[in-house]
């Protein structure tokens, strides 16, 4: 196999050039964000200031992650149709966040999802099994962030992997200490729109070669390697695993953490729905276009050069704007994938921050009663903390196989978070009992069966067989997780609880804005 | 307070209590749908993969066009709801909400006439503030 003509692995001075430009411009934002960062509403919230188009770039910018720019490109151009059940399983969880999830937890919440769960539950146990699911889910999220920067900006920019890691970690802390959820804000929509323009570019510049057809583009994908590349091939073996990780797909969006946290910064329920549907469409339209870049590269550049490259097909993109663009281009595409990255841990630390100082400190420890500013300054040590955690982990898990850790986070959050935020706005006899259990148990379901899964059995740790058939869990932890709250709040109900959710129907009802309560019983 | 504030608000309430399960049976019937879509797409996937690599054109198998209509119908069906929300839903709420506001402000009106009578034949009244949700929710740290 001959080395493809490319300069991927060297430091590409346009690169630099552009990412040199982004932190400037990020850092910019940064400062004057944080000159309007005083109270913990601003620093969570961005003084729920954000507009409905805005926040829906910045919700699409909070999920289309460097995995999904560069990994289902990859994907596609070496295995053609089975990288695309990852295109659509990405998109497919956001109709349910804007039916089941958006409005309720603008109207019941202030800063975290637990704050909806724990609207009408004894607020101490609640809080902490949601803290117990979201830092789960962060820090498996962080790590394969965190691992993916080193390796890519190592081969994008040719700089060291523990620096790029320490890179990422420092930018990430600056935009989240200083600007707090209003730098945040900006750095997604400012990452949304050059992830969105680049790929545009580079599918046009594939199309341009196609007489602006894709079938001529997907035809020719056939001629070259076997009508196979356009059906089902050998990625789904198990179809029972290609059903699990479906159902983490599409009930794990809806318990992201940081995905939920984004609904607190608009002013009102309507502007939260409004913004989830400008973020379907514009993360939509990028899948699709995942469809044209993934086949591009497979046609253009092939998947033998793309694999030579880097064995886990990762450079596709970045192959193919070189092909097509040259060193600038590349450079360009370089750059947009390091502030992907960042603004996706960001988003990622910010939530962190606010589940440790808002769900722990305020609620647990001071018990719903914080000193003055205390909750803030417990949300910047956080940051720092969480910051260097994320630094050291990557460190640690440098050269590991990490691509399982995203599923397994989407598999946290489909089994630990939703299924008590649902049971909580909707079903009248939830307990407190039953939440908190359903939350423990499905995560803690959740990373005892990756943990004896084949991705870690046999892919890591190089047994036989593994004791767990699924690589992703969701089939058996969300049902779990959903039996477990149920059967719970049956058999430990709370005593007031027929009241209290009579309170908080109310409260959805009439909005987030305060009407005068009439005192019941006159 | 008079009957027919009271009546009012529990008027109002029950409107909205209405309104409010026409959303839920929406959203439900949607998710509902999503979740047959995609699920469907998957089970071709997993249990028929010949079916999703028949040719239709040069260029597009059923498979390849499945996908793309599964966002499609993402789409569609988040536009549906959000047309549905901004019409219909926002609408009534907003009317009931303003009912209630009316009917509240009649309500304080009287309980605070009430209340200066009661101070003037020195009845003490307490009027307990039962906290409705968790305080941490509430109260401005």
């Amino acid at each position: 196999m001959t080395q493809p003509a490319t300069s991927i692995g060297e430091p590409n001075a346009v690169a630099i050039a552009f990412f040199a430009v982004f932190i400037v411009a990020t850092l910019g934002i940064t400062y004057w964000a944080a000159r309007r960062t005083r109270t913990t509403d601003d620093f969570y919230a961005a003084g729920r200031t954000v507009t409905a188009g805005q926040n829906g770039l910045a919700l699409a910018g909070d999920y289309m992650s460097a995995a999904s720019f560069l990994g289902i490109a990859g994907l596609v151009a070496t295995s053609g149709f089975d990288g695309l059940l990852y295109s659509t399983g990405w998109l497919v969880g956001w109709p349910v966040v804007l039916f089941l999830v958006a409005e309720p937890l603008r109207n019941l919440g202030r800063y975290t999802f637990a704050d909806v769960v724990a609207a009408r539950l004894n607020p101490r146990p609640v809080r902490i099994a949601a803290a117990v699911g979201t830092l789960s889910t962060i820090t498996f999220y962080l790590i394969a962030q965190m691992v993916g920067a080193g390796g890519l900006i190592r081969l994008l920019l040719g700089v060291p992997y523990e620096i790029a890691v320490i890179g990422v970690g420092v930018a990430m802390m600056a935009y989240v200490l200083f600007g707090g959820m209003l730098a945040t804000t900006w750095v997604q929509i400012v990452k949304a729109v050059l992830l969105l323009g680049g790929a545009a570019m580079l599918a046009l510049l594939v199309l341009s070669r196609f007489n602006f057809s894709p079938l001529q583009l997907f035809a020719a994908a056939a001629e070259q390697y076997g009508s196979g590349v356009l059906a089902p091939g050998k990625l789904v073996q198990n179809p029972l695993d290609a059903i699990s990780l479906g159902i983490a797909l599409m009930f794990g969006t809806a318990g992201l953490p940081h995905i939920l946290m984004r609904f607190y910064t608009v002013p009102d329920a309507r502007a939260a729905r409004r913004s989830v549907f400008f973020a379907t469409g514009l993360i939509g339209v990028f899948y699709l276009l995942t469809f044209i870049l993934g086949f591009g590269a497979m046609v253009l550049v092939g998947p033998e050069a793309i694999r030579a490259v880097d064995a886990g097909g990762n450079m596709a993109a970045p192959l193919l704007a070189e092909l097509l663009g040259g060193q600038p281009f590349l450079g360009f595409i370089a750059a947009v994938a390091f502030a992907t990255i960042l603004a996706v841990v960001a988003g990622l630390a910010l939530s962190g921050a606010a589940a440790i100082s808002h769900d722990l400190w305020a609620s647990v420890v001071r018990r719903g009663a914080p000193k003055p500013g205390e909750e803030l300054r417990v949300a910047r040590i956080a940051t720092v903390c969480l910051a260097l955690i994320a630094m050291a982990l990557g460190i640690v898990f440098k050269g590991q196989n990490v691509a399982f850790m995203v599923g397994l986070a989407f598999a946290i959050a489909a089994s630990g978070n939703f299924p008590a935020l649902l049971l909580a706005v909707f079903w009248p006899r939830t307990s407190t009992a039953g939440a908190a259990a359903s939350m423990v148990i499905g995560t803690a379901t959740t990373v005892g069966l990756i943990a004896l899964s084949p991705a870690i059995q046999i892919d890591l740790l190089h047994h036989e067989s593994a004791f767990f058939p699924l690589r992703n869990p969701a089939l058996v932890s969300v049902p779990v997780s959903f039996a477990v709250g149920i059967l719970v709040s049956l058999l430990r109900p709370d005593r007031d609880g027929a009241a209290r959710f009579a309170a908080l129907e109310r409260r959805t009802l009439l909005g987030s804005e305060e009407l005068v309560e009439s005192p019941p019983g006159q | 307070m008079t009957p027919s504030t009271s009546d009012t608000t529990t008027l109002a309430l029950a409107r909205m209590r209405a309104v409010a399960r026409a959303r839920w049976r929406l959203a439900g019937a949607l998710t509902a749908l999503m979740i047959c879509v995609y699920f469907g797409f998957l089970s071709l996937v997993a249990w028929s993969p010949g079916l999703l690599g028949r040719t239709l054109v040069p260029g597009l198998t059923l498979g390849v066009l499945l996908g793309a209509l599964v966002i499609v119908c993402a789409w569609v069906l988040t536009w549906v709801y959000v047309r549905w929300a901004n019409a219909v839903y926002d609408p009534m709420v907003a009317e009931q909400r303003a009912a209630l506001r009316v009917a509240q402000t009649a309500a304080q009106t009287v309980a605070s006439a009430a209340a200066q009578t009661a101070v003037l034949t020195a009845v003490p009244t307490a009027v307990p503030r039962t906290p409705a949700v968790d305080a941490s929710t509430r109260d401005d740290a």
